[in-house]
């Protein structure tokens, strides 16, 4: 499984670093750093959350 | 499918609609929720899956035709992408969780002092006396407006706001709305050569900056009226967005926490606890939603919800009615600020996501944590009855709420 994140779209909301901060984290600099680009599969409902709950719309899984 | 088979005619720009619009929304949800209203040659989506849809598809369904059914180039709110990602980075960067966070104790002040102007009188009009100052002061402050100001700004804002879905220049609410334009205009263009002499750190500034280095997108390049730059109409769109909404979800709370007297109770019992208070702050927004809709125009053919939209179609979004759908809540129309999950629409979802989301969010929580700590007891004066609103189909617009509450004694200290 792939994050993708639209980074045209992405404004640091900082939503889905609440919802699987071992994946997202929006620096000092509020900037969004993926944290692990290929996380495993037991972070997936998270991940679903995050997708779904992005104001902006700008996450989603690949695989 | 026409608007007689379906049952219903419904007139959705009659903005009196929305004085009372939770039996029709319920209809539209369960019985026709893409509905046509020839009248207006609108589709109406009413459900929260609907909704979610069409604004996360800015692809088939463009802004970049206008968001009102009478179109006016609103800066951010009528680009798509990319035009509309660049514009909306030359601000978005002050409004972000870290930088909003930086605002609150300054906030909290200027809510207390507020509060301070209120506190011997026992009975106000919420609207006047209390929910536009807030917001007033804090979108002025970022814009780099004077906010002793406010009164002219919020006379401007509403009589600009009003002129929504008015075309016929004769129309008097479309020349209070055309003069309201050119005083802002004017009063702009004042404080432009101060900006350009001392730039700060505000959104006058920085756009003004922009502007003058031919920065900003043009929407209609060969239209030299005042309502065809892009500048000023960003700065029209910043003082109204920035303070009609917040000001409606102030009130509005205020009305739900009445009504439903024992949430304000547990409310007061909470204070002190942010998580708490945070997920009250969510109810308040799904359950008022303060903007009642906006516009989106297919760019191609497309089905969807059992009906064929033609390109250029235009598809008219009800987000009250999407944040009580049954699909989504339990028991809607009850206001229960313990309710969770939350993920309401009220600031929309998808690229057009409110700019100023965690920026009202940050106003609710001060206001209403300010407000109840010192006047617990502040509530709407007749709970129920409907609203005093100006006919709006675009925000609740709510004119006046009488309110009450236990004064402090004269010479007391707070």
């Amino acid at each position: 499984m792939r994050v993708v994140v639209d980074w045209n779209l992405c404004e640091s909301n900082a939503v889905c670093q609440g919802i699987a901060p071992e994946v997202f984290l929006v620096g000092e600099d509020d900037e969004l750093e993926i944290l692990d680009e290929n996380p495993p599969e037991e972070l997936r409902a998270k991940l679903d959350e995050a997708v779904r709950r992005c104001p902006k719309a700008a996450i989603s899984l690949e695989g | 499918m026409t608007a007689t088979q379906q049952g219903r005619r419904i007139d959705v720009l009659d903005g009196r609609l929305y004085d009372d619009p939770w039996e029709t929304y319920t209809w539209l949800r369960e019985r026709a929720p893409v509905y046509r209203d020839e009248q207006n040659g609108l589709w109406v989506v009413s459900k929260y899956a609907d909704l979610s849809h069409v604004e996360r598809h800015p692809e088939i369904w463009s802004s970049g035709a206008g968001v009102r059914p009478v179109p006016v180039s609103m800066s951010i709110i009528t680009l798509d992408a990319p035009e509309h990602t660049y514009t909306r980075r030359l601000v978005n960067k002050g409004f972000t969780p870290r930088m909003v966070a930086k605002m609150e104790s300054h906030v909290r002040e200027v809510t207390r002092g507020i509060l301070d102007t209120i506190a011997s009188r026992g009975e106000i009009d919420f609207v006047e006396d209390f929910a536009i100052h807030v917001p007033l002061i804090v979108i002025a402050e970022l814009m780099g407006l004077p906010p002793e100001d406010r009164h002219l700004f919020y006379r401007w804002s509403d009589d600009m706001m009003a002129g929504d879905n008015h075309f016929d220049a004769d129309d008097p609410v479309m020349q209070r709305a055309q003069q309201a334009f050119l005083e802002y205009v004017a009063y702009l263009q004042g404080l432009f050569e101060e900006k350009r002499r001392n730039p700060a750190d505000d959104l006058v500034s920085i756009l003004l900056g922009v502007s003058d280095e031919g920065g900003l997108v043009q929407q209609r390049p060969d239209d030299t009226s005042l309502e065809a730059d892009e500048l000023l109409m960003f700065l029209v769109l910043l003082i109204v967005a920035g303070n009609e909404t917040t000001r409606n979800a102030i009130t509005g709370g205020l009305e739900a926490f009445s009504r439903f007297p024992e949430q304000r109770e547990r409310f007061v019992a909470h204070l002190g606890d942010t998580a708490y208070r945070d997920r009250a702050i969510e109810e308040v927004l799904r359950f008022t939603s303060p903007v009642i809709s906006f516009l989106r125009t297919c760019t191609q053919d497309v089905e969807y919800g059992g009906v064929e939209m033609k390109e250029g179609d235009k598809v008219f979004l009800l987000y009250q009615s999407a944040n009580r759908d049954t699909d989504i809540y339990t028991d809607p129309d009850s206001f229960d600020i313990e309710r969770e999950p939350n993920d309401h629409l009220a600031f929309g979802i998808g690229p057009h996501y409110c700019l100023g989301a965690n920026l009202a969010r940050m106003e609710l929580r001060v206001v209403f944590e300010e407000m109840f700590a010192r006047f617990p007891d502040m509530r709407s004066k007749e709970p129920g009855i409907p609203f005093q609103r100006g006919p709006s189909s675009l925000v609740m617009s709510i004119q006046h709420l009488p309110a009450v509450f236990t004064p402090e004694s004269k010479g007391s200290t707070p």
